[in-house]
């Protein structure tokens, strides 16, 4: 394959991880931006995401269509739920103390893990694609002095993948439309803000983090239900996640919801095209050293605010 | 209306306000005055629950204030505009002003009635917080206070470093909660300030009552105790 194709080929693979990562970034953000919590046990949120898409899949039977849009629509709503109640019965408790709640997410984590590992065992279990067509695309190329359209061999991407990178996009727009333009959104910016404030105007700030730990979490498990299709549900699949979370929060700027996505793009698209030309482990060497860079140079992060 | 009973209140084991009683009547303002340290910052957060007590209790018209939850205060009517006026600055004006208006349902009424009293809001409305002048943004923090319509506004130095006619229309806007019946109790330094505006004066020192005046021994004969009451 020529270059200009095969490059073609690692963007889209790299996009595909930019979506997921955006989406699941995007929760760590929040809940940082909101609640001053770092979320230790954010990757099992998402680990937990992936393995009740695949409990949902199985009791819902017959076509995967049908599981798989079960899985879409309840599992966020059930790790958001759980994720509250984390919140409301463990972080509520130590008053969101800084250092406490590093402690506490981490016994989170390690709880969500092996009651996975109890119920669900340690077997990676895949989840069937509601569709998987094989979607070949165009490349172009001069020709007698003019462009013209080509489908090399190997060029194509799956459908499912469009759809996961569209659908991420979709959730995206939709989560900057709830910050932005509703009145949770505004509740929750002002809470973001300044805490005690908020409650001198009024605002329930303990349900407000509540809400915003379920958002987050929710965020995360939906990441999962869109991916499961393609790498398999698994009880220590928390652990990458989390790490690139962490990498995309710090280089977009802690607490900063558009420096979360723009990060994602970044690392996402690197690792994509790295991977592609070199190897993985090179790609996660560069993410690896972009924070390090990021943290001596930047330390608000690419797109951070100095209050951030 | 806002009562306060032998009220005592500090932060952590650090004990600041030691007993401290009063009361602020509807349509009067009530200057609490001290030096630095006295308290008067610490009181005004004890009355929003911000701080917890130590012992005694806040009332306003009968409601204990101080069993409740903090972020329930506000909904008895009772609005703050806090020392540093704490604005959410990434905000813009109008979300600001919302924050009041939404939590309450006080709607486009309370809004347009501050936009009357401080009309250079109007022209700032999509700008962001913590890009206003200073005085713009002391209109700022008592117009997302007076969004709430409160009963009582506490305000807590508003008038600090600000040019004269910004600090004109921070008082105007005082006056115009007390010609509306609010009961206001006002942290202020100055001395024209307090003569002009008081019908009352709390003095703290080192957290205890020192004694109160009102408005007609203010201007006769305890002008020089007040004097030695306040900040340097």
């Amino acid at each position: 394959m020529d270059f200009g194709p095969y490059l073609m080929l690692a963007i889209m693979e790299g996009a595909l991880t930019a979506a997921v990562l955006a989406l699941t970034a995007s929760g760590l953000a929040l809940v940082f931006g909101v609640m001053r919590v770092v979320n230790v046990a954010h990757g099992e949120f998402f680990m937990l995401g992936a393995v009740l898409a695949w409990w949902v899949s199985q009791l819902a039977g017959g076509s995967p269509v049908w599981g798989f849009l079960l899985a879409l629509c309840v599992v966020p709503l059930l790790v958001g739920v759980l994720a509250a109640a984390v919140d409301m019965t463990i972080l509520k408790r130590i008053n969101y103390d800084p250092e406490r709640t590093i402690v506490a997410t981490i016994g989170i984590l390690y709880i969500l893990q092996q009651v996975t590992l109890m119920t669900y065992g340690p077997e990676a279990r895949p989840v069937a694609p509601p569709f998987n067509t094989r979607v070949a695309l165009p490349w172009f190329e001069m020709s007698n002095g003019a462009l013209q359209l080509y489908w090399p061999w190997g060029l194509s991407i799956t459908s499912y993948k469009l759809f996961v990178i569209g659908a991420a996009c979709v959730v995206l727009l939709g989560l900057w439309a709830l910050m932005t333009q509703t009145k949770l959104g505004l509740l929750m910016r002002a809470t973001e803000q300044d805490r005690e404030m908020a409650h001198a105007f009024g605002i329930p700030v303990q349900r407000v983090y509540a809400i915003a730990f379920g958002l987050g979490a929710g965020m995360a498990a939906l990441a999962a239900v869109l991916i499961v299709p393609i790498q398999q549900a698994h009880y220590l699949m928390g652990g990458d996640p989390l790490l690139l979370s962490f990498i995309v929060v710090i280089i977009g700027g802690l607490g900063s919801l558009p420096g979360a996505i723009l990060a994602a793009l970044l690392i996402g698209l690197s690792d994509g095209i790295i991977s592609v030309f070199f190897s993985p482990t090179l790609a996660k060497i560069f993410a690896t050293l972009l924070v390090a860079f990021v943290l001596v140079f930047r330390p608000n992060g690419l797109w951070g605010t100095r209050n951030s | 209306m806002l009562k306060l009973e032998t009220v005592s209140a500090g932060y952590g084991a650090a004990q600041v306000l030691r007993g401290v009683s009063f009361e602020a009547h509807p349509g009067q303002i009530l200057c609490l005055v001290g030096r630095n340290g006295a308290g008067k910052s610490t009181t005004m957060k004890a009355i929003m629950g911000l701080l917890p007590l130590m012992e005694g209790r806040v009332l306003c018209d009968g409601a204990v204030l101080s069993d409740l939850p903090p972020h329930k205060v506000p909904a008895l009517g009772v609005g703050y505009v806090p020392q540093g006026r704490r604005l959410f600055g990434a905000l813009t004006v109008a979300e600001n002003l919302a924050v009041g208006c939404l939590t309450f349902g006080k709607g486009n009424a309370a809004l347009d009635e501050v936009l009357e009293v401080f009309p250079r809001l109007k022209e700032r409305l999509a700008q962001r917080a913590n890009t206003l002048s200073g005085g713009e943004q002391q209109m700022l923090a008592m117009g997302r206070a007076m969004c709430l319509r409160p009963k009582v506004l506490l305000l807590d130095e508003p008038t600090e470093g600000l040019q004269p006619s910004m600090v004109a229309a921070i008082r105007s806007a005082a006056d115009h909660m007390r010609q509306q019946g609010a009961a206001v109790v006002l942290v202020e330094q100055r001395l024209d300030a307090i003569t002009a505006l008081a019908d009352q004066v709390v003095m703290l020192e080192n957290g205890h009552l020192r004694g109160t005046l009102t408005r007609s021994q203010l201007m006769t004969e305890d002008r020089g105790l007040l004097e030695a009451h306040l900040g340097v």
